[in-house]
C-alpha cells in the first residue's frame, strides 16, 4: 500500500515521462520510411516548470508532442502524461494544446470556437461565457469575437488557438511553436503568459526552434537533432560559462575606469571587455508600439493583449 | 452526451455556414418543382397527384441519400487531412463520441432538409389538385378525397390452403386447378370471360370514414381488352348485394372504387367480381398479393407522409453512417470512392432483387472450350451468385421498408412499420456501421509526420 502511495506521489510530481521512445513512419505497404524519433527519454517535472523541446526543423519535436497527446502511436517505448496513457480521457481533462498551426473550424467565430471547446470539457454555460470573455480579452480579440475565424490573419488565428488551449484551465500546457506567426508584442505577451502560468504552478512544455523564446522562458530543455537528444538539462546550467564573470556598474569617470581595468587585468591575466549595455530590439520595439497605441481608437486586427485571464491564475 | 451534442452542433453549423445544406435544399426543391410541372401521370388528376407524390419524394430522398453518403465520406477524413480534428481528439472526448456526434449532426441536417422537402411536396400535391384548369369540379373533389386521405388496407381472409386470400374461381362449367402450387395461385387470379372471382373479408365494426375497394389486374390475353364487369358485396350464403358497382373501360393497373352504401358494413362479407365479357373476348389476371383490398378509415395524407419521411430519415441515417465509417477508414478521395461504390453496389443488388426469381440467373458461360474452362466459368458464376445472394440477404430487410410507396398509393404507414424501420435501420445497419467506424477511428493516427 505504501509503495502504491509512493508511486502515486511520483506520478503527481512528474507531468510527463518518456522512455525509449521510437517513432517510425511507414508507407502504404508498411515499409519503414522515416525514423522521426529514435529512442529518446526525458522527464518533465510537474508544478511550475517550463520545459523546452528545442531543435531544427525535422528534428522530431512535433512528432514527440503528437505522441504525448495521443495523436500518433509510438513504434516503441513508453509514454505517460500526468501518470496516464496519452490517449486517456482523464489525462486529457488537464491538458491544453496549441498545435503548430491553428487548426480551427473556419466557419465558427472565436466566441463560438471557445464555447465549443468549453463544451467538450463539460463546462457549464456560465463558466463558458465567463472564460470566453476573459480569454478573448487576454488574446486581444474582444472586438473581433463575432467574425468567422476563416477571415482571420495567421496571427489572429494563432491567438484564438492559444485561447482554446487554455479554456479548461489546464495543469499541463503543451505549446507547439507558440510564437509562430505572432508579432513581437504578441510574442512577448505569450512569453509573459507562459511565465505567469508557470508561476501559478502549471507545467508548460513548449517546442520551438526560436532560441530566444526558449531561453527567455524555459527552466529546463532538451535539444533534439535527427530524432535523438543531443543535450539536456537546466537552462541556466547549460548556458552558464563558469570560466567568465560579468560585472555591471553605473557609469564612472574615465580615470576611475582605467584604474579598475588595470586591477582586473592584473587579477585575471587578460584584457577585460568594456561596453555600454543596450536595450534589446524586442524591448525597444515594444516601447515604441506601446507609445503609438495610446492614440489608437478602433483596431481592425488584434489589439494589444490584456493580462492573463483571471481564472488561469487562481 | 454534452460532448456528442457539441460535436453534432458543430457539424450542423458547418453544414449551414458552408452552404452545403442550402445547396442541397435548393437541389432537392428544384427536383420537386420540376417534377410538379412536368409529370402527367395516367391522365387523371388523382393519378397525376399520386405520381408526383411518389416521384417527387423519391427524387428528393435520392438526392439527399447520395449527399448523406458523400458528406459522411468527407466528414472525418477531411478533418484529418486539414488537421482540425486534432483540436477535438486532444480534448477529453472518446472516439465513439466523435463518431456519434458527427453522425447525429448529419442526421439533424437531413431531418431539417426532409421536413422542408415534405412540406413542399404536400404543397405541390395541393397545388396540382387545386389549380384552375379544365378539370371538372367533381373530378377535383374525387381526386382530393382520394389523394389527400390515406386509408388502412384490410387484406382478405386467408384461404384454407394458407393462400393469401380465400378465393374461388369458376369457369362457367367447372373449377380450374393448376399443376403446381405457384401456377395454382396464379390460376386462381385468372378470370375468364363470363367468370368470377371472390374474396372474403372481415370488416371491423365502428371504423370511421368511407370504404374503398382497391384492386389491381393485368391483361390475360393478347387482345388487351379493358376490364368490364361488376363488383359486389354480399353476406356469405346470401345473393342480395349490399353494394354493387359496374366497371367498364378500366385499363390494366391499380384502381380504386368508393364503396357507397346506405348503412355501415361490418362482419364477414364476400366480395365478388363478375366479368361481363362475352366468351373469348378478354381474360384478366388479378395481381397476386394485391388482387383486391378493402381500404378503411381516414387519415390525413400529410400525417402519413411525415411517418414515411421518418422511415426515409432512418435510411439516410444509415447512408450517413456508411459514409462516416468509410471516412474513418480511408483518406478523403478513397472514402468518397468507397462510399460511391457502396451506393452503386446497393442499387445493383436492389435491381437484382426486383427481378422475379429464376429470371435473375446469369446466362451460363459457353462451354465450347475445354473442360477446365467450363469448370472455371462455373466456379466464377457460383462465386458471383454467392456474393450477390449474401449481399441480398444482408440488404433485403432495408429494401422492404418503404413509406413513400404506401402513402402515394393512398395507404397509411402504421407506426409499427416506423418502429420496425427504426429497429432494423438504426438498431441494425447503423449500429454495425458505427461499430466499424469507431473501431477504425480508434486505431487511426490523427496526425502525420
Amino acid at each position: 500500500m505504501a509503495e502504491q502511495n509512493m508511486q502515486t506521489n511520483d506520478r503527481r510530481e512528474t507531468a510527463i515521462e518518456v522512455s525509449g521512445l521510437v517513432k517510425v513512419f511507414s508507407d502504404f505497404w508498411h515499409r519503414p520510411k522515416v525514423r522521426a524519433v529514435d529512442g529518446i527519454a526525458f522527464r518533465v517535472p510537474a508544478g511550475g516548470s517550463v520545459f523546452g523541446l528545442l531543435g531544427p526543423n525535422g528534428s522530431g519535436k512535433s512528432t514527440t508532442i503528437k505522441i504525448l497527446l495521443g495523436l500518433l502511436m509510438p513504434t516503441a517505448g513508453t509514454v505517460t502524461v500526468l501518470g496516464r496513457h496519452p490517449r486517456s480521457v482523464e489525462a486529457k481533462r488537464s491538458i491544453g494544446y496549441l498545435p503548430e498551426e491553428s487548426y480551427l473550424y473556419r466557419y465558427l467565430t472565436p466566441r463560438e470556437t471557445l464555447d465549443f471547446y468549453g463544451r467538450l470539457f463539460g463546462l457549464d454555460p456560465a463558466a463558458r461565457r465567463d472564460r470566453t470573455g476573459e480569454l478573448l480579452e487576454m488574446v486581444g480579440l474582444s472586438h473581433a469575437a463575432d467574425r468567422p475565424v476563416g477571415e482571420f490573419s495567421k496571427g489572429m488565428a494563432r491567438r484564438v488557438g492559444l485561447a482554446q488551449a487554455l479554456v479548461n484551465n489546464p495543469s499541463l500546457v503543451i505549446l507547439d511553436e507558440p510564437t509562430s506567426g505572432l508579432d513581437p508584442i504578441a510574442c512577448r505577451n505569450v512569453k509573459d503568459l507562459i511565465l505567469a502560468l508557470a508561476g501559478h504552478g502549471k507545467t508548460v512544455l513548449l517546442s520551438s526552434h526560436l532560441l530566444a523564446d526558449v531561453e527567455d522562458v524555459c527552466t529546463e530543455l532538451v535539444i533534439l537533432h535527427s530524432g535523438r537528444i543531443r543535450a539536456a538539462g537546466l537552462t541556466r546550467d547549460l548556458l552558464v560559462r563558469p570560466d567568465r564573470t560579468r560585472l555591471t556598474i553605473p557609469s564612472v569617470p574615465p580615470d576611475v575606469l582605467k584604474g579598475l581595468l588595470a586591477d582586473l587585468r592584473a587579477a585575471s591575466g587578460s584584457d577585460p571587455q568594456v561596453d555600454h549595455p543596450s536595450l534589446n530590439l524586442e524591448q525597444f520595439f515594444l516601447d515604441v508600439v506601446r507609445e503609438a497605441s495610446r492614440d489608437e481608437t478602433a483596431p481592425s486586427g488584434a489589439s494589444l493583449a490584456g493580462k492573463p485571464a483571471g481564472f488561469l491564475l487562481k | 452526451m454534452k460532448r456528442i451534442l457539441a460535436i453534432a452542433w458543430l457539424t450542423c453549423r458547418e453544414s449551414v455556414r458552408s452552404g452545403t445544406a442550402v445547396s442541397l435544399l435548393c437541389l432537392a426543391l428544384a427536383a420537386v418543382g420540376w417534377l410538379a410541372l412536368t409529370l402527367q401521370g395516367d391522365g387523371t388528376l388523382a393519378g397525376q397527384a399520386e405520381v408526383f407524390l411518389r416521384y417527387a419524394s423519391g427524387a428528393a430522398i435520392s438526392i439527399l441519400g447520395l449527399a448523406s453518403l458523400w458528406l459522411g465520406a468527407g466528414r472525418i477524413a477531411s478533418e484529418v487531412d486539414d488537421r482540425t480534428i486534432q483540436t477535438i481528439v486532444v480534448k477529453p472526448v472518446r472516439t465513439a463520441e466523435i463518431w456519434i456526434g458527427k453522425w447525429l449532426g448529419l442526421v439533424l441536417v437531413n431531418a431539417a432538409l426532409l421536413a422542408a422537402v415534405g412540406c413542399v411536396v404536400v404543397a405541390g400535391v395541393a397545388w396540382i389538385l387545386h389549380r384552375s384548369g379544365s378539370r371538372a369540379q367533381q373530378e377535383r373533389d374525387d381526386a382530393i378525397r382520394r389523394v389527400m386521405v390515406c386509408r388502412t388496407p384490410l387484406a382478405p381472409l386467408p384461404g384454407a390452403a394458407g393462400e393469401p386470400g380465400e378465393c374461388e374461381t369458376r369457369e362457367g362449367d367447372g373449377s380450374h386447378d393448376g399443376d403446381t402450387h405457384r401456377s395454382a395461385r396464379i390460376a386462381r387470379e385468372v378470370v375468364p370471360p363470363g367468370g368470377s372471382r371472390t374474396w372474403t373479408f372481415n370488416l371491423p365494426g365502428g371504423s370511421s370514414g368511407g370504404l374503398w375497394l382497391q384492386f389491381a389486374f393485368d391483361y390475360g390475353s393478347a387482345e388487351r381488352l379493358p376490364m368490364q364487369g361488376t363488383w359486389s358485396l354480399t353476406r356469405p350464403g346470401s345473393t342480395n348485394a349490399l353494394w354493387a358497382q359496374a366497371v367498364s373501360g378500366l385499363s390494366a393497373g391499380r384502381h380504386r372504387v368508393e364503396i357507397r352504401q346506405a348503412g355501415k358494413l361490418s362482419g364477414i362479407l364476400t366480395l365478388t367480381f363478375t366479368s361481363a365479357r362475352a366468351q373469348d373476348t378478354g381474360v384478366i389476371v388479378f395481381r397476386p398479393g394485391s388482387s383486391a383490398t378493402i381500404l378503411l378509415g381516414d387519415s390525413g395524407m400529410p400525417a402519413q407522409l411525415l411517418r414515411a419521411m421518418l422511415i426515409a430519415l432512418f435510411k439516410l441515417s444509415v447512408l450517413a453512417a456508411a459514409g462516416l465509417s468509410c471516412s474513418a477508414l480511408f483518406t478523403t478521395p478513397v472514402a468518397t470512392f468507397a462510399a460511391t461504390s457502396l451506393a452503386v453496389a446497393t442499387l445493383c443488388l436492389q435491381y437484382f432483387l426486383s427481378i422475379p426469381e429464376g429470371a435473375a440467373t446469369p446466362h451460363s458461360c459457353s462451354t465450347h472450350g475445354d473442360q477446365d474452362d467450363a469448370t472455371k466459368a462455373a466456379w466464377y458464376q457460383a462465386a458471383a451468385d454467392s456474393v450477390t445472394r449474401a449481399g441480398a440477404t444482408v440488404l433485403k430487410p432495408a429494401y422492404s421498408l418503404d413509406g413513400i410507396g404506401p402513402v402515394s398509393d393512398g395507404l397509411t404507414v402504421p407506426w409499427a412499420l416506423v418502429g420496425r424501420a427504426a429497429l432494423v435501420l438504426l438498431g441494425g445497419y447503423a449500429l454495425v456501421l458505427a461499430a466499424l467506424g469507431i473501431v477504425a477511428l480508434r486505431r487511426r493516427e490523427m496526425a502525420g509526420p
